[in-house]
């Protein structure tokens, strides 16, 4: 054999080098400009945070934790808000509980058709894009106009459960195929049914999932404003309520959602920014809950 | 092993009952939303969907202004997000040690918990005293404008574009990558030749999932939009309706017209024909986004 | 002699996350041009790591670092201000599972003459038929040229990996145990494509296989594990190397684990 065989890059022709010049400027500017989209994003979460944490703080102390709002939200506290905000996310998570598990048990143990997996995981992802004002509009036919609750916080917390299905679904399912499977077999080779397998192996491994999921899902309830505003909730002249009809509540995120309306007091300004420093308290330190669990999770994947 | 549909346990009863639940409510209430529509989609046929005018004394329901103040935003939105998004997961994927990775990505969905009532709170006052500012030359009336929804709604959709992204570029085979690289490829020609072309699927999926996402986004939209309804542009293609103010499907849902409708047979069943519009519209985009990821999944090369 | 194609100095593989250890015990080797040099061991002791230092491929590896030096014909790799990416370019590599690009048996052969620009458009052809005839696969595919790649057998892949690889030019081919995936008739043809391409190439082969190493290499480390980390115990022809295994406990141990050979030579 010779040397013909390997002529092309023997000599560095000129246009070679010239090529080489011209993959490293591009080379430079994309990481230029990548790292520029990184800090941007960071810098907007950064400055979102640290804006409303410098205009809120201001405003918090504990009478405005435990105060009652007054004049149209210019002066008292927000603690019905508050509760009300926590008596619907405990709704959503009992409403949404049952449903999540048993979706991810039919899903991950029951289905046993790849296809008919895929059909749930399709529904799940699809209920998951549902805007969700088109939640409180169906929320309105079915528990204002056919149960005649009027507003109510039941109606709520439904609603709000059924939309953070999919978030507590998902990382459930997720949670469940990641058992190992000797774990399984093994139960079953002991001659463990399946529903002793689900209790004694599935369930106990995974269940952490459903929490880190209900997180998740709760964090992402805990601000919406679109599916209970025409369902659940008012802006000022309720308590905790004591039934089911025309038994509303007050909410965080509706009461922010009001008042940001209305907002050229600066008295009410002060307390909004206090408002809204309060929700993002609530969805961040429900989310950072969460983050351990996820954070594992992600190592154990690197790991595989 | 040969499945038999008959459940055999408490648990197994129990957990079908539950999953048959939440599919019959799903359909239930995409039928409700159908049924309460009907007496619109009778009275106005296609014009609900080419109609420019919605006045609802005269009942005349149109929802194109509409229409065009959704597909408006939310591609603005997404000419945002998108290079920043995309960006923002190449650089985290590619470029950056993987410690890293998680620590940013960890901040940005961070930044897509943000109720988006706070962003709205920003927007109106922040965001639309600067857009004000920066257009006042041009004689604009507000800052509330489709300019201000579309740059708001682009920072919430950011997260769930780099997440999205991030997913697709993160699932082309490191082996892919490192076989690039031993060919004498830097890391930039590997993104261009191996990465991005087999993550395209993955990415145009996020994109999709993100423009729905955008289009549904109703409260902070609400807020700075200037919800001016039969605001349907004099030359489709000018520039001009941006700095105006307009009306989206979503910011229409969310305001008060819904409680004059109640109780109004033909005035509230426009309303729900809307709501079953813009879910026909994100159901539609998010199905196909879905689509594209999974059958990509199934053509590329697993290895 | 003339001058060496690796002359490696006290090179140390260390980790840099958790406590610290080293992978690779500082190592001294000379590798000659045109000559086959097998790298064996156990697994486990940092034979593949090894590989990939010789092209910086190790940069890539997270969580690892590097001290110490190579020298490359001469020019020192890691302290110089060499560009990792063309010495890449210069020093192919041929991985243990053949990874192709999902694109065509064309597109793949000329991945890097195309992405690097390495040759203007109208000699991309003869390019392609050189390496794909240097790798024996041309006459397989010589009609299907612009089908998939996924479409070929694992055997004919990773000869298409190595037309890939030969179709940059490089004179150097490092190979990570790359018949360990394939069927006895699939490595019979590597092995035979090794011998021939001895004679205008350089390579350096991790193999597992000690029959392999006999039938292709002309001399021999190894690389085994002494107090957890790799270390180079012995070199030298396969002959040197089984006199030393008195001496050397690893290699014994090592040779009693893999299949007894038969020592013609």
């Amino acid at each position: 054999m010779t040397n013909r065989e390997k002529s092309h890059t023997k000599n560095p022709s000129k246009s070679d080098s010239k090529s080489r010049r011209k993959r490293r400027l591009i080379h430079e500017l994309m990481r230029l400009f990548t790292g520029f989209c990184v800090l941007l994003s960071c810098c907007l979460l950064l400055g979102i945070v640290s804006f409303i944490v410098i205009r809120g703080l201001g405003a918090l102390s504990v009478d405005f934790l435990t105060g009652v709002m007054a004049e149209v939200g210019a002066s008292g506290g927000i603690l019905y808000q508050l509760l009300g905000t926590l008596l619907l996310l405990l709704t959503a998570a009992v409403v949404v509980i049952p449903l999540a598990l048993g979706c991810a048990l039919v899903q991950s143990v029951f289905l046993t058709r790849e296809a008919h997996r895929r059909n749930i995981t399709l529904v799940l992802y699809l209920l998951n894009g549902v805007p969700s004002i088109v939640f409180g509009i169906v929320g309105m036919i079915v528990f204002v106009q056919w149960f005649g609750w009027g507003k109510s916080w039941l109606a709520g917390g439904i609603l709000l459960g059924l939309m953070i299905l999919p978030t507590v679904c998902v990382t459930l399912i997720e949670r469940i195929q990641a058992v190992p499977k000797k774990y399984i077999e093994a139960a079953r080779g002991l001659g463990l049914s399946r529903a002793q397998t689900i209790r004694s192996v599935i369930l106990p491994q995974s269940i952490g999932g459903l929490f880190t999921g209900l997180l998740l899902g709760l964090a992402r309830a805990a601000g919406e404003t679109a599916p209970i505003m025409f369902t659940a909730t008012i802006f000022s002249g309720a308590t905790l309520p004591s039934g089911v009809k025309e038994s509303p509540v007050l909410s965080l995120p509706y009461h922010i959602f009001i008042l940001a309306q209305d907002s050229y007091d600066p008295a009410t300004k002060a307390k909004l920014w206090g408002s809204a420093l309060v929700l993002i308290f609530l969805v961040f330190l429900l989310s950072l809950l969460a983050l351990p669990a996820r954070l594992r999770i992600h190592e154990e994947a690197n790991h595989l | 092993m040969k499945t038999r549909y008959s459940p055999r346990s408490y648990i197994e009863l129990w957990s079908w009952l539950f999953a048959a639940l939440t599919l019959f409510v799903l359909l239930a209430g995409a039928v409700l939303l159908l049924k309460d529509s009907v007496l619109v989609w009778k009275h106005e046929g296609t014009e609900i969907l080419t109609g420019k005018e919605w006045f609802y004394r005269s009942e005349t329901f149109g929802a194109a202004a509409m229409i065009y103040g959704t597909l408006i935003v939310a591609v603005l939105a997404l000419l945002i997000a998108a290079p920043l998004g995309i960006g923002a997961a190449i650089c985290t994927v590619e470029y950056l040690p993987a410690r890293w990775r998680m620590v940013i990505k960890t901040m940005i969905e961070m930044l897509a918990g943000i109720p988006s009532v706070v962003y709205g709170l920003l927007g109106i006052l922040i965001l639309r005293n600067w857009i004000y500012q920066l257009f006042e030359d041009f004689e604009i009336l507000s800052g509330d404008t489709l300019l201000t929804a579309g740059i708001l709604l682009g920072v919430m959709i950011l997260p769930t574009v780099m997440t999205l992204a991030d997913d697709a570029l993160s699932g082309v085979a490191r082996a892919q990558r490192i076989a690039a690289r031993g060919l004498g490829l830097n890391a930039t020609d590997t993104i261009f030749s191996v990465s991005l072309p087999q993550a395209l699927p993955g990415l145009i999926a996020a994109l999709l999932l993100a423009l729905g996402r955008a289009m549904g986004e109703t409260i902070a939209v609400f807020l700075v939009i200037g919800r001016q309804d039969n605001q349907w542009p004099g030359e489709l293609f000018s520039l001009r309706p941006l700095v105006e103010s307009g009306q989206t499907l979503s910011s229409k849902l969310g305001g008060a017209e819904i409680n004059i409708a109640y109780g109004q047979p033909l005035h509230w069943s426009a309303m729900v024909g809307l709501s079953f519009l813009l879910l026909l519209l994100v159901v539609g985009l998010t199905l196909l986004g879905l689509w594209i990821r999974e059958h990509s999944k199934h053509t590329s090369y697993d290895k | 002699m003339s001058q060496p194609l690796f002359q490696i100095r006290d090179l140390e593989i260390l980790q840099t996350t958790g406590d610290k250890k080293s992978l690779l015990a500082p190592l001294n080797l000379e590798i000659q041009k045109q000559e086959v040099f097998g790298v064996i061991g156990p697994s486990g002791a940092g034979k593949s790591s090894f590989l990939k230092c010789l092209n910086r491929l190790i940069d890539l590896s997270a969580g690892l670092s590097v001290r110490g030096d190579i020298k490359f014909e001469g020019q020192s790799i890691y302290q110089g201000s060499i560009d990792a990416d063309t010495l890449r370019v210069q020093i192919g590599m041929l991985f243990q599972q053949p990874v192709i690009f999902p694109k065509s048996i064309l597109a793949n052969v000329l991945f890097a003459v195309k992405h690097l620009a390495l040759a203007p458009k109208s000699e991309w052809h003869d390019i392609a038929q050189r390496a794909l005839t240097q790798a024996a696969l041309w006459d397989e595919v010589k009609d299907r040229l612009s089908q998939p790649a996924q479409q070929l057998s694992v055997g004919q892949q990773q000869r298409l990996c190595l037309a890939r690889t030969l179709a940059t030019g490089c004179e150097v081919l490092l190979m990570d145990e790359p018949t360990s995936a394939l069927d006895p008739n699939s490595t019979e043809a590597i092995e035979q494509l090794i011998l021939e391409l001895k004679q205008t190439h350089s390579i350096v082969i991790v193999t597992h296989n000690i029959n392999q190493a006999q039938r292709v290499c002309d001399r021999l480390g190894f690389i085994g594990l002494r107090d957890g980390m790799g270390t180079l115990l012995a070199q030298g022809t396969l002959r040197e190397l089984m006199t030393q295994r008195e001496n050397v406990a690893e290699i014994d141990a090592y040779l009693r684990t893999t299949e007894s050979i038969r020592l013609d030579t």
